[in-house]
């Protein structure tokens, strides 16, 4: 294939939240992450597009920016990029400063800041739409003749709404404006919105009314409190129809492949017992997983999030933590690797390191798979109150003692170092906005992927071993137990019984831990598996409920509420943070916290039912 | 070949090959290390030239794989941020400044 040459390298730069990375999308085609709150874009990232003339063009997208006086590490690349000081590379031939037309007044003096950098410049004016709509009438040629470049509508959420952008690029850009770095940029926006920009109210009506409810110190935690039970609540209660068909549909397959291969029985167990029992016991889930991000995304959309942000920050600050600690820890919902990544936003170091270490305390979608098989398999599926789903009020309470314990460890850390300054929380509050649902789709269709490679990758690959590991070698002759306790996975299961025998988990369990260190998912597929080759042939939903006592249960549910991370999480902890002492400090607490949790629960549990 | 050479040989190969995938995902530095030093083992100029250019083809891509904790970013990873065809490369290491201790 032949590269076509890049004619030249443009920076996308804007305030947080005004749409570079939506416009990024448009014009490269990429599907890089975007929801309507500041702070998605913690990294630098490259695409390519071309113009109408079949020109091609470089675009970078950065992190968004309040000032080129950066406070925080994400600003660090946006400003040396744009400077070209970011190692490795020259600075960019032009940038396209991407504002929100709905907020001229603070977006404007970023604008006026990186005009002073002396480059060539394009003014991408973004949500015109929005700002039609609220009847903020700007004059774009009054505005261009004041800033003295380009100036260009764009609405990076419709199809062809960056179109007129491209066009422009693809032009002969203007020089450089050279202008006295000595003015008062607050003058110069207040000049420039007085003369071009006329706007019948400072912020939307309907974001008003709303946040007289959503913002409430009472009602407003009430609503935040509603929504988080009806996620849960719909996690179960949607999901049962379309599980029961993966299951079948895996069992059924599973049936005919193995019948197949009846002639060589080795590979048979392998295909049967390993591929099909392990991996179609986490495939099963996918439903729900789905299902939470399909509310996760809805809300990213909506706006809703940093206002969630702003009335938990009075509580977040007792515990040591800030409002802005609050979208990292949401994004840990979903893995807690983009979780620590966000942590750049936080302009303080050690709010920064103490996000970081309790991020893993956020329930990891990975963990769903995991608590949606033991509450399925002991929790009675029943309604409370006539209409609230038992099984889904049990997985609401485990997200909720995550949170909990996160806050606990926070506020721990608080009292331990020594600088107990605290830090209040600047956030911008954006505009509510319908979700999209080709949006929404997109983000579904991500999730699903990444599920799916998952479990065709990792979980799959560590699968197969564990089948091997539990099926060689064989049982020696005249061996009255199941083969399976001769084997390795057996015999090192039996000597990780020791450890967490006082926690009531059996073997089995034992070994299952092991692999799930490199995928929480995979203590379901290696279950699965190790109960298959012990010559169980019902679902591991009915073996395990049949086989474990509930306290077992209990005392595994706790142990992943706090379960020592994956180690793809660690190597982010320790690229983060430049430190294995961050690494064991973080490993070694989690490992402490779930033994301890276990051990409680497994003795409290026992004593109850006895 | 029989049936039970032909079943051996097959367990083998996915055994095998799983356990490389699984190495390459948990530790993609060593693994990234080790696979360079094959290559490099294999492309040296006494061996034939069906083993250099398998020692070519094995060389690691810079960048090729990403993946959570491989340095790439985490938008690389296929397994917990969004996909991306682009390059995310940076990393902003935490510098948690002591304060001075206090003396009484």
């Amino acid at each position: 294939m032949i590269e076509s040459v890049v004619s030249l390298r443009l920076a996308l730069v804007g305030n947080p939240n005004c749409g570079k990375t939506a416009l990024f999308n448009q014009l490269t085609g990429g599907r890089q992450k975007v929801a309507n709150y500041a702070g998605v874009t913690v990294e630098r990232k490259e695409g390519r597009f071309s113009g109408p003339s079949g020109r091609t063009f470089q675009l970078i997208d950065l992190p968004g920016a309040y000032s080129l006086e950066a406070a925080s590490p994400d600003e660090v690349i946006t400003r040396d990029v744009c400077l070209g000081h970011f190692p490795g590379e020259t600075a960019p031939d032009a940038i396209v400063c991407v504002a929100d037309a709905t907020n001229l007044r603070l977006h404007l003096r970023f604008v006026l800041e990186v005009r002073r950098l002396g480059r060539p410049m394009v003014l991408a004016l973004n949500m015109m739409d929005a700002a039609r709509k609220r009847g903020i009438d700007i004059d774009v040629a009054k505005l261009e003749a004041a800033l003295g470049i380009p100036v260009v509508e764009t609405v990076a959420v419709r199809r062809g709404g960056a179109a007129a952008l491209a066009a422009r690029l693809d032009g002969e850009l203007p020089p450089a404006v050279l202008v006295d770095a000595s003015s008062d940029l607050h003058a110069e926006v207040r000049a420039m919105l007085a003369d071009a920009v006329s706007m019948p109210r400072r912020t939307a009506e309907i974001d008003d009314a709303l946040d007289r409810f959503v913002l409430h110190p009472l009602l407003g935690l009430g609503v935040l409190a509603v929504i988080m039970f009806l996620i849960f609540q719909a996690v179960f209660s949607w999901a049962e129809p379309l599980m029961e068909g993966i299951e079948a549909a895996v069992g059924m397959i599973g049936t005919w492949v193995g019948s197949g291969l009846a002639s060589m029985p080795m590979l048979q167990s392998l295909v049967v017992d390993g591929i099909f029992a392990g991996v179609g016991g986490v495939l099963v889930f996918l439903p729900q997983i789905l299902i939470l991000f399909l509310f996760i995304l809805a809300l990213e959309e909506s706006g809703y999030l940093p206002r969630a942000a702003f009335l938990l920050d009075r509580l977040m600050l007792k515990a040591g933590l800030t409002g802005r600690s609050f979208i990292p820890l949401l994004s840990s919902f979903a893995c807690a690797i983009p979780g620590i990544m966000a942590t750049r936003s936080i302009q303080d170091p050690r709010d920064r390191l103490t996000t970081i270490l309790i991020a893993p305390l956020m329930t990891c979608s990975a963990r769903l798979p995991v608590y949606a098989l033991l509450i399925a398999a002991f929790i009675p599926n029943q309604k409370v109150a006539g209409m609230f789903n038992l099984q889904g009020i049990v997985l609401f309470t485990l997200y909720v003692a995550g949170i909990v314990s996160a806050l606990a460890v926070a506020w721990v850390i608080k009292l331990i170092r020594r600088d107990k300054s605290e830090h209040a929380l600047l956030m911008e509050l954006p505009s509510y906005r319908i979700p999209h649902p080709r949006d929404i789709a997109i983000g579904l269709w991500e999730r699903a992927n990444i599920f799916l490679k998952r479990v065709g990758g990792i979980i799959l690959s560590l699968t197969i071993i564990l089948w091997f590991l539990s099926t060689f070698p064989g049982a020696p002759e005249g061996a009255t137990e199941p083969a399976i306790n001769y084997s390795f996975a057996g015999m090192l299961g039996r000597w990780l019984h020791v450890l967490f025998e006082p926690i009531g988990f059996n073997w089995q369990i034992s070994i299952a831990l092991v692999p799930g260190l490199a995928a929480r998912e995979v203590a379901v597929s290696s279950l699965a598996t190790v109960y298959a080759l012990s010559g169980h042939e019902e679902g591991l939903q009915a073996i395990v409920a049949a086989q474990w006592s509930m306290a077992t249960a209990f005392s595994l549910l706790a142990w992943y509420v706090f379960a020592p991370m994956c180690l793809s999480t660690l190597a982010t902890v320790r690229r983060e943070t430049n430190s294995w002492r961050q690494v064991w400090i973080m490993a070694g607490y989690l490992f402490a916290l779930a033994y301890i949790a276990s051990f409680l629960t497994y003795q409290i549990t026992r004593a109850f039912s006895a | 070949m029989s049936t039970q050479w032909l079943q051996t040989l097959l367990v083998a190969v996915i055994v095998s090959t799983s356990a490389v995938l699984a190495m390459r995902h948990v530790a993609p530095g060593p693994f990234r290390l080790c696979q360079s030093s094959i290559a490099r083992l294999l492309g040296q100029s006494r061996r034939s030239a069906v083993l250099r250019a398998f020692g070519r083809w094995l060389q690691p891509l810079e960048a090729r794989q990403g993946g959570c904790g491989s340095g790439l970013g985490c938008s690389s990873c296929g397994g917990c941020g969004t996909s991306s065809a682009t390059k995310a490369v940076e990393s902003i290491p935490l510098k948690v400044p002591s304060p001075p201790l206090q003396r009484h």
